[in-house]
C-alpha cells in the first residue's frame, strides 16, 4: 500500500509544483511589467525555493521516512496552492508561503507541521479557509486511492473536519461531507470510521458525521433561545432524517448528561425548560397544559410527562391538576376577574381558565392562601374582601344591604357581620379623628 | 498522455536534447517513429510535449522521459533571464542620435510558445540573435511612439520606454515574454552606442 501512497504523493508534488510555479511565473511577469521589483524579487525567491521543494529519496535511511517526508511536502504544497488561490499572490502571501516551506524543510513530524501551518495561516482572516481547502486537497489526493489512512493522515482529516465543522452545521450528512471533500461516500466512510479512535469528539455513523463539542454548543444555543427543541424542526434544519438526529443526540449525552430526549420528539434540559415555562406562565399567569402544549407545539400528553421532572426546578410556578399558575401574580389576576364585584362563583373562574370547577376551586384556594386574607372561599363562592368592605361602607351609609351581600349573609353571617363591625369601628375611628382635630 | 519518466541514459545517441549552445532560447522538434524515444530536460529548461492526441504535457523537472506514442512535438524553453543590450542607430531614427537599451526578458506564458512560435516547422531554434532582431525593431517603434526627449529625467524616459516596449511585445511574436528595461542610453553619451551606430 505504501508504494501506492508514495507514487501518488510523488506525482502530486511534481504536478503541484509546476502549477504553483506557473502561477508564480505569471505573477512575476506581471510584477516586472509594473516595475514592482520588490514583489518580483520575492517571487523569484519563492520560485527558487519551490524548484528544490521535493524530498530526495536517497537522503532518507528508510522508505517510511521518505514517505513521511513526501506527506509533509504534499501537505505544504496543498496549502500553498490553496493560499495563492484564495488570497492571491502578494508580498503577504509570499511571506506566508516562505514560512510554510521553511517549516517543512525543518523535517518536523506531521502533527507538528499541521499545528505550525495552522498557526502561520491563522495570522490572517482568510487563513482558516486556506487551511480547510489545503486539507481538503490533501485528503482528496489519497481518498479512494488507498484503503486506509495512516495515523498522520487521519490527523489531517481530523483537522479538516474540525475546520469544516467550525464554520457550519455541527452535524453533516456523509454525502454532503463527501461532496465537500471531493470523495466518494464509500471511500470516505472507509477512512472516517477510524476517526473516533483518533478523536473521540467525532461521531461517525453510516449516514452522518458530527462533532460532539460543536453539537453541544449548538444545542445549548438553541435551548437558551427557545427552552426546548423539536426533533422534527432540527431534522429539517440539518437536512437529516429525525432518527439520525435522535441518534446523534443520544450519543451526545456522554458529555451532556442533563440532556433529555423525550419520545424521540423533543429535546430539553429540565432546568432550561423550567425557566422557559416559568417565563410563559409569568406572562399568562394561569395556563392549562393544553395551552402550554399549543405554545410549545407539542402534544399535551408530552407536556405532562416533561413537567413531571421539570417542575422540580420551578421557583414561582405552582401546578394544580393540569394548570400552571404563577404564584406571585395569581391574586392580582383573580382580583381583576372580580372587577367591582365582591363575590364571584368558582364556575366563572373555571370558565375563564377552561378547567373543571374542582380545579378552579383549587386555584381559588391557592389564591386565597396567598392573598393574606383578601380572598376568601365559601363553598362555590369566591369573596374578595376589599370589594366587600367598600360595598358595606356604602351600605352602612345608605342603610341598604346589596342583594349579593345579603345572600352571603344568609349562608355565612359571621363573615359579613365581622366585616360590618370592622367597618363601623373604622367609621367611628374616622369620626373620632375628625372631632379631635376640631373640625 | 504519451510520456513517462525514464531511467537516465548515458549514450547520447539514445536520447534527444536541446542544443547546448547558450544562445539557443527555444528549440522545437517533432519526434517521429524512427528517432530515439527518450528526451532529456535539463534543470535550466522546461519542455512541452504535444502528444499525438493533442494533449500537452509540461516537463518542469529535469530528467529523462520516454515518449511512447509518436509523432510528438517537443519544445524546450530555456528559463534563465535573458539580459540583452539592444541598440537602434541614428540612421534608423529621425533624430540625430541613436538609442540603446539594457533589457531583461522574462518568459511569461511559456505555453504560448508551444501554440505559437514552435509550430512553424518540424524542427527549429529561436536564438538570442533572432530575439534581439525583433527587440531592435520594437525599441525603434517604442522610441518613435513615445516621442523621446533626451533632456527629460532618465527615470521618466526608462519608465515610458519600459511601458511602450511591453505593449509592443504583446503584439509581436515575442508575446510570451515581458521585459524589464533597466537602462536607456543615447549615442552621444556612450561608446557602446557609437559602436552600434558605426
Amino acid at each position: 500500500m505504501s508504494s501506492i501512497v508514495r507514487s501518488q504523493l510523488e506525482l502530486f508534488i511534481s504536478s503541484e509544483r509546476v502549477t504553483i510555479r506557473n502561477s508564480l511565473r505569471d505573477a512575476r511577469a506581471e510584477a516586472i511589467e509594473k516595475r514592482d521589483y520588490d514583489l518580483s524579487a520575492s517571487l523569484e525567491e519563492i520560485e527558487n525555493m519551490l524548484m528544490g521543494f521535493m524530498p530526495i529519496k536517497s537522503a532518507f535511511p528508510t522508505p517510511d521516512e521518505y514517505i513521511n517526508a513526501l506527506r509533509s511536502y504534499a501537505f505544504t504544497l496543498s496549502l500553498l496552492s490553496s493560499l495563492f488561490r484564495h488570497a492571491g499572490i502578494s508580498t503577504e502571501t509570499l511571506s506566508m508561503a516562505k514560512k510554510l516551506m521553511s517549516i517543512t524543510l525543518e523535517k518536523v513530524e506531521m502533527g507538528k507541521l499541521i499545528e505550525n501551518a495552522k498557526k502561520i495561516l491563522s495570522e490572517k482572516e482568510y487563513g482558516r479557509e486556506v487551511f480547510i481547502d489545503g486539507c481538503k486537497t490533501y485528503v482528496g489526493l489519497l481518498v479512494g486511492r488507498v484503503k486506509e489512512f495512516d495515523r498522520q493522515e487521519l490527523h489531517i482529516v481530523k483537522e479538516a473536519l474540525t475546520e469544516i465543522f467550525a464554520g457550519g452545521k455541527p452535524i453533516r450528512r456523509l454525502s454532503d461531507l463527501a461532496k465537500e471533500l471531493g470523495a466518494r461516500e464509500k471511500d470516505l466512510m472507509r477512512i472516517l470510521k477510524r476517526m473516533p479512535d483518533i478523536d473521540p469528539n467525532i461521531i461517525v455513523k453510516e449516514k452522518y458525521v458530527a462533532m460532539k463539542n460543536k453539537l453541544k454548543e449548538y444545542i445549548e444555543d438553541l435551548l437558551s433561545d427557545k427552552g426546548y427543541i423539536l426533533i422534527s424542526d432540527q431534522a429539517k434544519e440539518l437536512s437529516l432524517e429525525p432518527k439520525y438526529v435522535v441518534d446523534a443526540l443520544k450519543i451526545l449525552r456522554d458529555i451532556f448528561p442533563n440532556l433529555r430526549i423525550y419520545e424521540d420528539k423533543i429535546v430539553y434540559t429540565p432546568n432550561i425548560l423550567a425557566n422557559y415555562v416559568e417565563d410563559i406562565v409569568r406572562e399568562s399567569i394561569v395556563i392549562s397544559y393544553e395551552e402550554l402544549a399549543a405554545k410549545l407545539g407539542i402534544h399535551p400528553k408530552l407536556v405532562a410527562e416533561m413537567l413531571k421532572e421539570t417542575s422540580r426546578y420551578f421557583s414561582e410556578t405552582a401546578i394544580i391538576e393540569k394548570v400552571l399558575i404563577n404564584k406571585k401574580r395569581i391574586v392580582s389576576w383573580l382580583s381583576k376577574i372580580f372587577g367591582d364585584r365582591p363575590i364571584i362563583f368558582v364556575d366563572e373562574v373555571a370558565g375563564i381558565v377552561g378547567v373543571s370547577s374542582k380545579t378552579a376551586k383549587a386555584i381559588a384556594d391557592l389564591a386565597a392562601a396567598l392573598s393574606k386574607g383578601d380572598i376568601v372561599i365559601r363553598q362555590n363562592r369566591v369573596i374578595y374582601k376589599p370589594n366587600m368592605i367598600r360595598i358595606l361602607s356604602e351600605a352602612i351609609r345608605e342603610q341598604v344591604l346589596p342583594e349579593d351581600i345579603a345572600s352571603l349573609k344568609e349562608t355565612d353571617p359571621r363573615l359579613v357581620e365581622d366585616a360590618v363591625y370592622k367597618q363601623i369601628y373604622q367609621k367611628l375611628l374616622d369620626f373620632e379623628k375628625t372631632v379631635m382635630r376640631g373640625g | 498522455m504519451c510520456i513517462e519518466r525514464s531511467r537516465p541514459q548515458f549514450d547520447k545517441k539514445k536520447y534527444i536534447e536541446a542544443p547546448q549552445e547558450p544562445d539557443v532560447v527555444i528549440y522545437y522538434r517533432e519526434i517521429g517513429r524512427k528517432e530515439p524515444d527518450i528526451i532529456r530536460v535539463y534543470e535550466y529548461e522546461e519542455a512541452y510535449v504535444v502528444c499525438p492526441t493533442g494533449e500537452t504535457k509540461v516537463l518542469a523537472e529535469p530528467g529523462f522521459y520516454r515518449i511512447y506514442s509518436r509523432p510528438a512535438r517537443v519544445t524546450w524553453v530555456r528559463l534563465s533571464k535573458l539580459t540583452l543590450t539592444v541598440g537602434v542607430p541614428s540612421t534608423n531614427l529621425p533624430f540625430r542620435y541613436g538609442v540603446h537599451a539594457d533589457i531583461v526578458l522574462f518568459p511569461k506564458n511559456v505555453q504560448m510558445i508551444v501554440i505559437g512560435v514552435a509550430k512553424m516547422a518540424r524542427e527549429g531554434v529561436i536564438t538570442i540573435d533572432l530575439i534581439k532582431e525583433e527587440l531592435r525593431r520594437i525599441l525603434r517603434d517604442a522610441v518613435l511612439n513615445v516621442k523621446l526627449d533626451p533632456n527629460k529625467p532618465r527615470k521618466e524616459i526608462i519608465s515610458r520606454i519600459h511601458e511602450e516596449i511591453n505593449t509592443l511585445l504583446k503584439r509581436s511574436w515575442l508575446s510570451m515574454f515581458v521585459c524589464d528595461v533597466q537602462g536607456i542610453g543615447f549615442s552621444h553619451e556612450c561608446e557602446l552606442a557609437k559602436f552600434l551606430e558605426g
